[in-house]
């Protein structure tokens, strides 16, 4: 047997088959390559074929934690500083108002207005912010406010206000959390860009909408006994083609949508 | 008896545990540098482990074994089917190493007495301990979808406990994993919740100073402060208050606890 022939055609088989792996290895990073870029223009040629428009939010990237909270009990001396209404405490933790005053739903201008009634007669009134106002059952409900960020649908954090056909208030319902603390747990924010593709990305956004505003928030995690725990969560607000404005609430650290009950409104202010 | 967890959770499992004349390991589940690394950071080494007590099969608990073993001549113990599970996970390890431990059964190490017995998991033969030396008891029950009556005898009124709080339910059912790991996680054979890991503490701690270390937290489904606080809650509806005579203890996957006494 010729040895050097034999060793010569092992080295050029080799080497053949090297050159060959080596293609495929180049082969197979340019498809990974050209994969993640379809991804992210997958969702901007979404955007474009359905004329979603959407402008993108700078960010900053920051690392948030969970936050969790108790849920208050309004205790006597609490109770005393409520003035002009006769109320019923439920379970010490939900407080049913009934105003002996007439107090007005709107300002001069005939625009709804609630400020001076949740100034002076809601305990710790600046901590809530409007956020549905439901004209034929004439009444409003406000979601209460921790650090500047609004807690989203948590039953243990709303105000109902409800109102009589001469618009003015007859009575409200007030459930409020207390000890607010953060998580030595940090992870990394989602951006409003990432938020928005999520929602692209499962179909949630109809054509010829708008993306109105993105707004961080919390959102319940976890609802233990005494404590509720909260996420970071963004709050999509789309507009669509017929001005009707939907919201859309995404875990800002998994990038899971969150689907809020739809009856949990009713729950609350029955 | 002192103990610390080196690592608690899905990436890895240790706990050192020494009397005055021996030092163990239960479970290696980190690669042998760890471990050495993590043992160092109590001021202990691997060259005074007498011996590394295997849980189960399953890579988070048998990792380091092999090559701990090897370096080491280090002897360990596991029950039949599990090492017959091990076989090929844990390369080559001689036979004069190779020790069993059979289920529901005590070995004596001194002043040492180390009872095994059951859980309920998806591995070969799954089985935690107890150590007893004296009056004073150190239980260890992770990787099981359930306590039973007859785990709850094993280790009713230990003075240290390290349980297994593996995951919030509704964390783990919003979570990223697919259903059928979600599926598992929650079955009889997956882990212990946060809730039911407090109701089981709560039929098991007598009415002393009780240290309670919660193990084996998922990384996904899970956090230090919600655990802890999930269990200070569920206890309390069981009537035990959380910080009066039972002390809630965190445990970490990458690093070590205090060298305690139990």
């Amino acid at each position: 047997m010729d040895w050097n022939r034999t060793k010569t055609i092992f080295i050029i088989v080799f080497s053949i088959l090297n050159i060959f792996l080596y293609f495929l290895y180049l082969d197979r990073q340019m498809g990974v390559g050209n994969m993640q870029v379809l991804g992210k223009s997958s969702v901007e040629e979404t955007l474009q074929l359905e004329n979603i428009t959407y402008n993108p939010i700078p960010f900053i990237k920051k690392e948030v934690s969970y936050l969790s909270a108790h849920i208050a009990t309004f205790s006597e001396d609490k109770l005393k500083e409520l003035n002009d209404q006769s109320f019923v405490l439920i379970e010490k933790s939900r407080l049913l108002s009934y105003l002996k005053k007439s107090v007005s739903i709107k300002d001069e201008k005939n625009d709804y207005d609630f400020s001076g009634f949740l100034e002076k007669y809601v305990l710790e009134g600046d901590s809530y912010v409007l956020w549905d106002i439901d004209e034929e059952d004439q009444r409003a409900v406000f979601f209460q406010r921790v650090k500047n960020e609004t807690i989203f649908y948590s039953p243990n954090a709303m105000l109902v206000v409800h109102w009589d056909d001469d618009e003015e208030i007859t009575h409200y319902e007030q459930r409020m959390l207390d000890d607010f603390v953060s998580f030595n747990h940090k992870k990394d924010l989602l951006s409003p860009d990432d938020a928005v593709g999520s929602l692209v990305t499962r179909g949630y956004l109809k054509p010829d909408s708008t993306v109105i505003q993105v707004k961080s928030g919390y959102s319940t995690l976890v609802q233990l006994t005494e404590t509720q725990v909260f996420a970071p969560t963004w709050n999509i607000q789309v507009k669509l083609k017929d001005g009707t404005i939907e919201n859309y609430f995404i875990n800002a650290i998994e990038g899971k949508v969150i689907e809020f009950q739809p009856d949990l409104l009713e729950e609350q202010t029955e | 008896m002192r103990f610390s967890i080196l690592a608690s959770g899905s990436t890895g499992n240790s706990l050192y545990i020494e009397t005055d004349e021996h030092a163990f390991l239960v479970d290696a589940g980190m690669s042998g540098k760890k471990i050495e690394g993590l043992l160092g950071s109590i001021n202990r080494s691997m060259k005074q482990i007498d011996a590394i007590f295997v849980t189960h099969e399953h890579s988070d608990h048998i990792k380091g074994i092999g090559v701990l073993a090897r370096k080491y001549k280090t002897p360990i113990y596991a029950n039949a089917k599990t090492w017959q599970a091990m076989d090929g996970l844990v390369g080559e390890i001689p036979l004069d190493q190779r020790f069993h431990f059979d289920m529901e059964t005590v070995k004596t190490f001194g002043t040492l007495d180390i009872q095994s017995f059951a859980v309920s998991h998806d591995a070969a033969d799954p089985m935690f301990f107890t150590f007893n030396e004296a009056d004073r008891k150190l239980a260890i029950i992770t990787d099981t979808g359930y306590v039973s009556d007859r785990m709850k005898g094993h280790i009713q009124g230990a003075d240290s406990f390290v349980f297994e709080s593996n995951h919030d339910v509704s964390m783990l059912q919003m979570g990223r994993y697919p259903w059928s790991i979600k599926r598992r996680i929650l079955s009889d054979v997956g882990h212990v919740s946060n809730e039911d890991a407090a109701v089981a503490m709560s039929e098991v701690v007598a009415e002393k100073d009780t240290h309670i270390y919660l193990a084996h937290l998922s990384l996904d489904n899970n956090m230090k402060d919600l655990a802890r606080m999930s269990v200070a809650q569920t206890l309390e509806s069981c009537g035990i208050r959380a910080g009066e005579f039972v002390h809630l203890c965190d445990t970490d996957a990458i690093e070590s606890t205090e060298l305690v006494m139990v």
